[in-house]
C-alpha cells in the first residue's frame, strides 16, 4: 500500500513537471504577454520597463528555472493581471466552482444511479423506455443552449429563480458558500441542474448497461436460486458490481466538472474559476495558467487515488499493489 | 472560443425571437428601494486605483475615488478635487485644491494626498502602469497661496490635465498599502461619490452613496455592479427585472428589447475609432502576391495610388448599415469633425468602385493582385464580420482577397511586430483631442523618444513628424489644435491609415432609467438618473 502510494506521488510529480514545461513553451510561442497587457497609448520606454519587470526579457530557460525555484519555496508566481499571488486568486474562486460541481455530481448520482438501475432491471417497462429516451436529450443538447432555455423559462418567463450570480453567501471554514443561505440555494439550482443534465444521462446509461450485464451472471442466478429476495440480490450482488465502472466515470467527470465548467459559469454569471482560466489564456497570464493547471492536475491525481480506494472497497479482489 | 461565443449569441437570438411572441409574465418590480442594479460586461481586476490601467478598473475606481481633474462625458477636462488651475509658465501648473473635502474615514484631503497618489501611480510595479500618465511629472510642491499645489513637468505638457484625470487620489495613509488592502476594503477610502460596502472579485461590487461628497449627489442610496460577461445573461437579467441597466448590448438583441414595453435602448457614440492599416515598413510585403502566390516585387502600399484605390473601394456606409446594424458612425478622421485637433476639410471618402479600379490600373495593377488581410475575431464589435465585408469589397475592385482571423492574444503580438500587409486596428481616443492617436499610430516609430508605439505599419513621414514636434509642446489650445488639424490632414490625405467608423455604444434599461453615455465607454452609476 505504501509502495503503491509512493509510486503514485512520483508519477504525479513528473506529470506536473511535464505540464509546466508545456505551458511555458506554449505561452512563449503564442506571444509576449507584455504586448497584450500594456495599454496602446503607452510608449516603447514603458513597454521595455514592463517586460523587464515581469522578467520576460530573460531567456526562457532562466524564467523557467526561477519559476521552479519559486515553487520549491511555495511561491507559484504573481499573476501578471491581478498583481497578486496566482494561487491566492485561484483559491479565492475555488469554493464557488467546488460547490457548483459537488451539487451537480450529487444530482447526477442520486438521480442517475436509481434510474439506471431501474431501466436495467425492467428494460421493457414503458417508464424505463421513457427515461432512456429523455437521457438521449440530456446527452445531445449543448449545455449553453439548455442553460439559456432554463434562464428564459424559469427566470424570465416564470420569474421563479434568479438569472445568475451567487446570491447571498455565508462564511464557513474561511470561505464564502452559497449553499448555506436560502437565497444562495435559489441561485444554485439552475446552474447545478444545467451542469448535471449531461452527467445524469451519462451515469444513468452506464448504470443501465452494467446492470444488464450483471443480471445474467451465474452468481446472480445462484443468489436467486438460493431463494434470496430481489431486494437483497440487487443490494449485495448487482449494485456493487454495477458501481465499479460508474465510480471511475463519476470520479473523472467530477474532475472535469471542476476544471471545465466554464460554459455554465459564463452563462449563469457564476464567479468560479472556469471563467478565470479562459480570461487568463486570452491575456497570456502565464503564472495564472501554470498555477491553475497545477491545481487541476493535483485535483485529478487525488480523485484518481480516491477512485482506486473506492474500487478496492467495492471489490476485494482488486489489489492496489498491481 | 470566439467561435463558440458567436454561435451562442445566435442561438440566444433565436431563442429570444421564439419567446418574443409569448406574453411577458414574470418580471419582478423594476427596482427595490433606491438601489440601482447595473449589469457590467467586463470584470475589474482590482480595487487598487493605481495598479492596472484598463477600462473596467478605471470605471469602478471612479465611483470611489476622485481625481484632481475629471474627464466629462465627452472627455473634456473639468474641475474635480482641484477647483481651478492655471499655468505659471511652460512647465509649472498651479492647482487650487477644493476646500473642505474629507475622505470617507473623516480625514481632511490635502497636498500630501495628491503627492502620495501621483508617486504611487508612478512607482507601483504593474504590467499596465499609470506611469505613462505621470512620467512627465517632475515635482509636486505646495504652492504659494494656501491650499494650492504646483506641479512641475519635465517638458511642456498640454495633456497634463487629461493625464491627471487618470490618477485617482487616495489617502496618504495608504501610501504603502498593498493592493490586497484595497480589495479587502481597508484602504478603499476615497473622496468619491460612493463608498465601498462589499467587493467580491469576479462577482459584484456593492456601493453606498457618500453623503459627504463635495459634488452633485447621485440619485441612489446603493448601487450594485454585478458582472455578467455573457451578453445573453445580461439581457436575460434585464428582461427578468434583476438589472435596472445593462451595458454592451449586442445589436442583434435590439429588436427584442424594443419589443418589450418595460424596457428601452440608450445609444451613444464612443471615441473608439476602427481603421485599416498598411505595411509601409518593408519593400516586399509578404501577403500581397501575384496570381501564382509569389510576393510582389515591390510593396504596392508604398504607392499612394494603391492606398487611394483601397480607400475608394471600401463602402463604409454599407459596413455601418449592415455589419454594424447602424450602431456606428462613418469616420473620416480620429474624432468626429469639430472635436479639438480635427480638420473641417476632411470628409469621409465616398465609395467609388470605378475610381478604385482606375487608380489601381494607373498604379500598374490593371489586373489587381492577390492579398491576405488580417484581423482579430474577439476584440472589437463585429471585427470578424468587418474583415469579411472588406475582403468582398476589395475583391470587387479586382484585389482577390483572403481573410485570416486570429484571437487577439495571437493577433496583437504579430501586429506589433509589423508582420501583416493590410490589417485591422482600433484606438480609443480618450484624451478627446487628436495628438494622442497621431503620436501613437502615425508618428515615426522610435523606441528612444517613445513616438509611434503602436505604429504597426511603420508609417514614416518627415512632414508629419515636423508638424507634431511643433504642435506637441504648445500650451495654447487654439494654436496647438490648429497645428493638429494640419497634422490630421497630412495623415488622412496621405492615407496613412483608412478610418472606417466610430463604434457605437448601446445600453438597455428599464423604462424611466436614463443614462448619459460617455465617449470613454465607462458605465458610471453617477450618470444614471431616474425619471
Amino acid at each position: 500500500m505504501i509502495g503503491w502510494l509512493a509510486r503514485r506521488v512520483v508519477q504525479a510529480i513528473f506529470v506536473m513537471l511535464a505540464m509546466t514545461v508545456i505551458v511555458f513553451i506554449g505561452v512563449n510561442v503564442i506571444g509576449n504577454p507584455a504586448d497584450i497587457l500594456i495599454p496602446p497609448d503607452a510608449d516603447q520606454i514603458e513597454r521595455a520597463r514592463v517586460i523587464a519587470q515581469l522578467g520576460l526579457d530573460k531567456p526562457l530557460w532562466e524564467q523557467y528555472a526561477s519559476f521552479l525555484w519559486g515553487v520549491l519555496h511555495g511561491d507559484f508566481g504573481k499573476s501578471f493581471v491581478f498583481g497578486e499571488p496566482a494561487l491566492k486568486v485561484i483559491l479565492q474562486r475555488m469554493p464557488a466552482t467546488l460547490e457548483l460541481a459537488l451539487v451537480a455530481m450529487v444530482f447526477a448520482v442520486l438521480v442517475g444511479i436509481p434510474l439506471g438501475l431501474y431501466a436495467g432491471l425492467r428494460p421493457n417497462a414503458p417508464g424505463a423506455r421513457a427515461v432512456m429516451a429523455i437521457s438521449i436529450l440530456g446527452f445531445s443538447l449543448p449545455s449553453f443552449w439548455v442553460g439559456l432555455l432554463l434562464i428564459m423559462l424559469f427566470s424570465v418567463q416564470l420569474g421563479w429563480l434568479p438569472t445568475g450570480g451567487r446570491g447571498e453567501t455565508r462564511e464557513f471554514l474561511g470561505m464564502h458558500w452559497s449553499f448555506l443561505t436560502a437565497d444562495g440555494l435559489r441561485h444554485l439550482v439552475l446552474p447545478a441542474l444545467n451542469l448535471a443534465l449531461f452527467k445524469i444521462s451519462l451515469v444513468m446509461r452506464l448504470a443501465r448497461a452494467e446492470t444488464g450485464e450483471v443480471m445474467p451472471q451465474d452468481y446472480v442466478r445462484t443468489a436467486f436460486a438460493k431463494g434470496l429476495s430481489e431486494g437483497a440480490v440487487i443490494r449485495t450482488h448487482v449494485l456493487r458490481n454495477t458501481l465499479i465502472p460508474v465510480a471511475t466515470v463519476v470520479g473523472l467527470e467530477f474532475g472535469s466538472v471542476i476544471a471545465f465548467s466554464v460554459v455554465t459559469e459564463t452563462i449563469f454569471a457564476w464567479p468560479g474559476m472556469g471563467k478565470l482560466i479562459i480570461d487568463s489564456i486570452h491575456l497570456l497570464d502565464r503564472p495564472m495558467i501554470v498555477a491553475y493547471l497545477l491545481v487541476i492536475v493535483v485535483l485529478f491525481i487525488v480523485i484518481n487515488l480516491v477512485v482506486d480506494l473506492i474500487y478496492a472497497s467495492l471489490d476485494p479482489r482488486i489489489r492496489l499493489e498491481n | 472560443m470566439s467561435d463558440i461565443a458567436f454561435t451562442r449569441r445566435h442561438v440566444l437570438t433565436m431563442t429570444l425571437a421564439g419567446l418574443a411572441s409569448v406574453p411577458f409574465i414574470g418580471a419582478a418590480s423594476a427596482q427595490s428601494g433606491r438601489r440601482l442594479r447595473i449589469g457590467v460586461a467586463a470584470p475589474a481586476t482590482t480595487l487598487d486605483p493605481h495598479l492596472q490601467n484598463n477600462g473596467p478598473n478605471n470605471a469602478l475606481a471612479t465611483h470611489i475615488f476622485d481625481s484632481l481633474v475629471i474627464n466629462n462625458e465627452t472627455s473634456q477636462s473639468k474641475p474635480g478635487l482641484a477647483s481651478s488651475w492655471r499655468t505659471l509658465d511652460d512647465t509649472h501648473w498651479e492647482f487650487t485644491l477644493r476646500d473642505g473635502v474629507k475622505f470617507s474615514d473623516g480625514t481632511a484631503f490635502g497636498f500630501e494626498d495628491v503627492k502620495v497618489s501621483i508617486e504611487r501611480a508612478t512607482n507601483l510595479p504593474s504590467s499596465s502602469s499609470f506611469r505613462a500618465y505621470t512620467r512627465n511629472v517632475k515635482a509636486v510642491t505646495p504652492g504659494g497661496a494656501p491650499n494650492t499645489i504646483v506641479i512641475e513637468t519635465r517638458t511642456p505638457d498640454p495633456l497634463l490635465l487629461n493625464s491627471l484625470s487618470r490618477v485617482r487620489i487616495i489617502s496618504a495613509r495608504f501610501k504603502d498599502a498593498p493592493s490586497g488592502d484595497f480589495d479587502a476594503g481597508r484602504a478603499a477610502i476615497g473622496t468619491g461619490p460612493f463608498l465601498l460596502k462589499e467587493y467580491v472579485p469576479g462577482s459584484h461590487t456593492l456601493l453606498a452613496r457618500n453623503d459627504a461628497h463635495w459634488g452633485a449627489k447621485p440619485a441612489w442610496d446603493e448601487v450594485i455592479l454585478r458582472i455578467a460577461s455573457n451578453s445573453g445573461t445580461r439581457i436575460a437579467g434585464l428582461l427578468a427585472g434583476e438589472f435596472d441597466i445593462v451595458e454592451n448590448v449586442p445589436a442583434e438583441m435590439l429588436d427584442r428589447i424594443k419589443a418589450d414595453s418595460k424596457l428601452h435602448v440608450i445609444t451613444g457614440v464612443s471615441s473608439r475609432v476602427v481603421f485599416m492599416g498598411f505595411d509601409f515598413g518593408r519593400d516586399v510585403t509578404p501577403f500581397a502576391t501575384d496570381a501564382s502566390g509569389k510576393p510582389l516585387a515591390r510593396n504596392p502600399f508604398k504607392d499612394p495610388k494603391v492606398r487611394q484605390a483601397f480607400d475608394y473601394a471600401i463602402n463604409r456606409q454599407a459596413i455601418v448599415d449592415r455589419v454594424m446594424e447602424q450602431q456606428a458612425t462613418v469616420a473620416a478622421q480620429y474624432l468626429p469633425t469639430g472635436a479639438p485637433g480635427t480638420s473641417d476639410k476632411l470628409k469621409p471618402t465616398p465609395f467609388d468602385l470605378a475610381k478604385a479600379k482606375a487608380l489601381l490600373a494607373e498604379a500598374g495593377y490593371p489586373q489587381g493582385f492577390k492579398l491576405t488581410i488580417h484581423g482579430s475575431n474577439d476584440r472589437y464589435i463585429n471585427d470578424s464580420k468587418i474583415m469579411q465585408a472588406i475582403a468582398q469589397m476589395l475583391t470587387r475592385a479586382g484585389i482577390e482577397t483572403k481573410v485570416e482571423l486570429l484571437p487577439w492574444s495571437v493577433y496583437f503580438p504579430k501586429c506589433n511586430n509589423n508582420e501583416f500587409s493590410f490589417f485591422l486596428g482600433s484606438f480609443g481616443v480618450n484624451t478627446g483631442e487628436t495628438s494622442n492617436p497621431i503620436v501613437a499610430i502615425n508618428a515615426t516609430f522610435d523606441a528612444k523618444t517613445g513616438m509611434g508605439p503602436v505604429n504597426f505599419g511603420r508609417y514614416s513621414n518627415p512632414a508629419l513628424d515636423a508638424k507634431l514636434k511643433q504642435a506637441l509642446p504648445l500650451l495654447d489650445d487654439n494654436a496647438r489644435n490648429g497645428l493638429l488639424a494640419q497634422a490630421s490632414e497630412i495623415v488622412f490625405d496621405d492615407r496613412a491609415i483608412l478610418p472606417l467608423h466610430f463604434e457605437g455604444l448601446i445600453l438597455a434599461a428599464q423604462k424611466g432609467i436614463e443614462y448619459a453615455t460617455r465617449a470613454d465607454q465607462y458605465t458610471l452609476a453617477m450618470g444614471v438618473t431616474k425619471a
